[in-house]
């Protein structure tokens, strides 16, 4: 063969991989995501990504309270994961902050839904941000809320709401001044379950979009299409922390932690709670405290749209949760 | 086993054999990164492909890198790897081995003891060494793919590389 045809079949060769590349990488849109149901079209944004009805941040939220009652005030942040929005923690705020048979929290605790950055609004802004704007919001509520004259805020995140949190606080982001009460971490993603995600800077091109399908309901309130400029920043983030985790951070002063980890978790492998057993210490030194769940739920908080219908004991796990986060955020120090 | 099998057999030729050091990480291209680090050895001879194929045995841990970072988890590697060596005798010698082994780490609390924490190893690889001093002295580096990756509760991924150095004994 002669270098002109071996030139061309090479050339032919590249570009038919390209195309297929390319082809991977295109979003997925059928026709439920074409008729604007899908949240990654832009058409169907979460109820917090224009809190004009001062629904879900509780520094627009309620405003009007006297210092003597924020001073009183249980706020728990609730931060929800990657790709996801604040739907993943709608039930527990109703369950906070409605009166509920044989469980009245007298209205003492306010749910600060927070909508991370490049979240909620459609797949572009997704694709386009990064873990830094992702987290921007949940610093901001923070220091609002301190800045407000809130006393007892403490956290409530899933995945990886938790771990822009654990890299916050080792950075010093976050605590420096007021530190938070409880940090209560949902299945914490440190290391992920797909193993493949490790070599996404290398075969990024080639995964390309990794679209996730759910049930019709979770796919009005979760991207369905994983852009892999939003799973490099994903790994770098978890990278991040799992470093920091194994030099080893202390939580600020006074500040407590839980950790709630499912045994089988096809999002967070299990060993993550080892990691932030072993790597984040109270400011004494001491262990955190870490729950290892009979679950097979990735963020077992949040059972609503669920496809198959949650489990008996999932509903039970999830109402001893909720109620043990709130105790715990209500108690003296 | 395997490797001192392998060790009584080649105990009945002459041989060359080799020491060295080999570090091993993950091909993630970000901070975090764990190294395991441990000693190898290799042997060959006249009749396993005119030494080009090498058998290497090595044990490699976390336990040293827990010197400078107290909280990594205590990891331990043993494995079995035949080389292939294309220039054994030259300055740069291109190779392909297969890793074969099994790794474990301590679970270290009673919280984890529901978790696996043990795997088989499976790995193709593909390097290169640099010959030194006729072959008395040398470095490798290596990179591939391991095959076995559970899902779960494990720090294992599958982008696998190693690199290192030997004397002749």
């Amino acid at each position: 063969m002669s270098l002109t045809a071996k030139t061309a079949w090479t050339c032919a060769g590249l570009a038919l991989l390209a195309l297929a590349a390319c082809a991977i990488n295109e979003a997925e849109c059928d026709l439920e995501c074409q008729k604007g149901f899908w949240m990654d079209s832009g058409q169907f944004p979460d109820p917090c990504s224009d809190d004009s009805n001062k629904t879900c941040l509780v520094s627009h939220r309620v405003p009007a309270l006297s210092d003597s009652e924020k001073a009183v005030k249980n706020v728990l942040i609730a931060v929800h994961g990657f790709a996801a929005s604040t739907f993943e923690w709608q039930e527990f705020k109703e369950f906070a902050e409605d009166t509920l048979p044989g469980y009245d929290t007298t209205h003492n605790t306010l749910v600060s839904l927070v909508l991370m950055g490049g979240h909620g609004t459609n797949l572009d802004a997704f694709r386009a941000s990064s873990w830094k704007d992702w987290g921007k919001p949940i610093v901001t509520e923070y220091d609002t809320l301190v800045k407000q004259g809130y006393k007892n805020i403490s956290f409530a995140c899933a995945s990886t709401g938790c771990a822009l949190l654990m890299q916050f606080i080792a950075d010093g982001w976050l605590g420096a001044g007021q530190a938070p009460k409880w940090i209560f971490m949902i299945d914490p993603i440190v290391v992920p379950s797909a193993k493949l995600l490790s070599l996404i800077n290398l075969v990024g091109p080639i995964l390309g979009n990794s679209p996730n399908r759910q049930s019709p309901e979770e796919e009005r309130h979760f991207y369905v299409n994983q852009p892999q400029e939003d799973l490099k920043q994903l790994y770098e983030l978890v990278n991040r922390v799992k470093n920091h985790l194994e030099s080893g951070f202390e939580l600020p002063r006074n500040t407590k932690a839980k950790v709630y980890k499912s045994k089988r978790d096809r999002s967070a492998d299990p060993i993550g709670a080892l990691l932030i057993y072993k790597g984040m210490r109270k400011s004494d030194g001491g262990h955190i405290e870490v729950e290892m769940l009979d679950s097979r739920l990735h963020v077992v908080t949040r059972l609503r749209a669920r496809d198959p219908v949650p489990s008996a004991k999932d509903s039970l796990l999830q109402t001893r949760i909720f109620k043990e986060m709130i105790d715990k955020s209500l108690a003296g120090p | 086993m395997a490797i001192l099998g392998f060790s009584a057999l080649a105990a009945a030729e002459e041989g060359l054999w080799s020491v060295g050091m080999r570090a091993q990480g993950f091909y993630d291209f970000e901070p975090g990164q764990d190294w395991v680090l441990g000693p190898e050895i290799g042997y060959s001879n006249y009749y396993l492909g005119s030494h080009r194929l090498q058998l290497k045995g090595a044990y490699l841990t976390s336990r040293l890198e827990q010197a400078f970072r107290p909280n990594v988890l205590k990891q331990d590697y043993f494995l079995f790897s035949p080389v292939w060596h294309f220039n054994r005798n030259g300055l740069f010698d291109p190779s392909v081995q297969v890793d074969l082994g099994y790794m474990r780490y301590d679970l270290e609390y009673a919280f984890m003891d529901f978790a696996d924490n043990d795997s088989w190893i499976a790995a193709a690889q593909v390097g290169f060494a640099i010959n030194m001093f006729q072959g008395e002295y040398g470095l490798f580096y290596h990179f591939g793919y391991n095959f076995i990756v559970p899902e779960q509760t494990t720090l294992m991924q599958p982008g696998v590389f190693g690199l290192g150095l030997w004397m002749m004994l």
